[in-house]
């Protein structure tokens, strides 16, 4: 289509059209940029010859109108006068190419049309890809809510069975239906001690979907580091002297109090520790404490540090990426999903710290972490929670 | 005898907790979906509830906002069990005027000691 209000123009630009060679072309030409335009709307164009100045309105303007009833052909604008700063305006406006009517010729205009083209073809690949891009991210967010859906309704489902096998273990445990013996009871306390990791194992699994999906956020309140600790030592009691593993806690004395979950803290402090007593071997001993940041007097330092077999060097960097199993052997002897040092690294990171180990062979393993004081500096911890 | 009702759609664990508290020495009433649950309410006037969430034919909230216009019952303290993890829940159990919240699995101990307290 060309728009153009001279007849002399219209007919130069007709005939340098014909004259472009390998060009197999229909010229549509018209005078009033409206009959163009209406023309536009009944059958489209493939590509548009536009001028500067048409009557009262300028191209500029018939472009935008054109752009409006929704056509995305290329457009080449030509003009009476050769003109730098116009060239450069009418390309940032969205022009395919611009040419002064003084060097219009056959050759001249193939070249703008056969750029024009290419541009077009180019621009549009790029937008379909940007729409096909656009398109998988809304899927993918679909897709990860029915799947955080999917993990709620399922933790619901199995927790319902779960929560009666262990209460009618407690039942019989706890002599509540008769007299049971030795062996009945080291029986029923193995299936209730199994109950218990089961749950440990879907909790980890809701906990990393509602992670994933930002559904979990801190609830903070000031808590006592001391308490925490000792809340954690209580905790893994049992397992660590069955295992003959000794616990220690060193709290340093000038600890203050820090806003933080506490229940969320305490969920990585018995994961670490956990982690700790299954991986080291009977006589050897865990160590739990906390002090204020030798770096920053405003954060605490929480570690848990054991004698254990220690961790691979070349595993570090993996260890706390989701579903990493120390080894590959670990999923078959200790069980667990992999899922428990990602999430410890994700509640630390929702309070706006870090986690952090090191490890040697043979020598056992450090697993520190820090949290701020105070949770005042919400910016940061947006910032952190967005990266 | 104080009375505690029970209400919790499963069959197992209604009975579980059904043995437990009546050997803990309470007199228990169970009820298996919302609405024979507010009708045990109506009829027994007990002096604890514990209730589930999520159950058939009202949920464990409607049964506590229905049976708190009884004159005898405004001040009946009631407990929610659940197996949802969805803090909204336990916020609105919280604001509702629940003395306890438990996630199932719950720790019977914890449970029964939070019975015998708002029993007291």
């Amino acid at each position: 289509m060309v728009i153009d209000d001279d007849p002399d123009d219209l007919f130069i630009i007709g005939d340098a059209l014909k004259r472009i060679p390998n060009l197999k072309i229909e010229m549509k030409p018209f005078s009033e940029p409206d009959a163009g335009l209406a023309e536009l709307e009944e059958t489209g164009a493939d590509l548009i010859v536009l001028d500067f100045s048409i009557g009262a309105r300028t191209g500029p303007e018939v472009f935008r109108d054109i752009r409006d009833a929704g056509c995305d052909a290329p457009v080449i604008l030509v003009t009476d006068k050769g003109d730098e700063t116009l060239a450069a305006a009418s390309i940032r406006m969205g022009f395919s190419d611009y040419i002064p009517k003084q060097v219009l010729s056959p050759d001249s205009l193939g070249r703008a049309i056969s750029n024009a083209r290419e541009k077009w073809a180019l621009r549009k690949d790029v937008s379909d890809h940007q729409q096909m891009l656009e398109k998988t991210v809304a899927d993918l967010k679909s897709r990860t809510h029915e799947i955080s859906e999917f993990y709620h309704t399922l933790s619901h489902e199995l927790k319902t069975p779960l929560t009666a096998c262990r209460e009618f273990i407690s039942i019989v445990l706890d002599g509540l239906q008769g007299e049971i013996n030795a062996d009945q009871r080291g029986s029923l306390e193995v299936a209730h001690r199994n109950c218990g990791r089961m749950r440990v194992m879907i909790n980890d699994l809701l906990d990393a979907s509602r992670l994933e999906t930002g559904k979990l956020s801190a609830q903070l309140s000031k808590e006592s580091m001391t308490i925490l600790l000792g809340r954690a030592m209580q905790n893994c009691k049992s397992t660590a002297s069955k295992k003959g593993v000794s616990v220690e806690c060193r709290v340093a004395d000038d600890l203050p109090e820090a806003t933080v979950d506490g229940q969320r803290l305490l969920q990585v402090l018995d994961n670490l520790i956990d982690n700790a007593v299954k991986f080291t071997e009977p006589g050897g001993s865990v160590q739990i404490g906390a002090k204020i940041c030798a770096a920053d007097a405003e954060r605490i330092e929480l570690w848990v540090k054991d004698t254990g077999r220690g961790i691979e060097p070349d595993r570090l960097d993996y260890i706390f990426e989701r579903l990493y199993q120390s080894s590959e052997g670990d999923s078959v002897l200790h069980g667990g999903l992999g899922l428990g040092l990602n999430i410890c690294r994700e509640l630390v990171r929702l309070h706006g710290g870090d986690i952090r180990v090191e490890s040697s062979l043979g020598a056992g393993s450090t697993f520190s972490f820090d949290v701020p004081v105070s949770q005042s500096d919400h910016a940061t911890r947006e910032a952190r929670l967005a990266s | 005898m104080k009375k505690v009702l029970v209400v919790e759609d499963d069959v197992d664990i209604n009975k579980a907790l059904t043995i437990r508290l009546r050997a803990a020495g309470y007199e228990v009433f169970s009820a298996q979906d919302g609405l024979l649950g507010t009708c045990a309410a109506r009829r027994e006037h007990p002096d604890v509830m514990v209730l589930d969430i999520s159950m058939p034919a009202g949920d464990g909230f409607s049964i506590v906002e229905r049976v708190r216009s009884i004159p005898e019952m405004a001040h009946t303290p009631f407990i929610f069990i659940t197996a949802s993890k969805k803090r909204e829940l336990k916020e609105r159990a919280l604001e509702l005027g629940a003395v306890a919240f438990f996630e199932k699995p719950y720790e019977s101990e914890e449970l029964l000691t939070a019975i015998e307290k708002a029993a007291a």
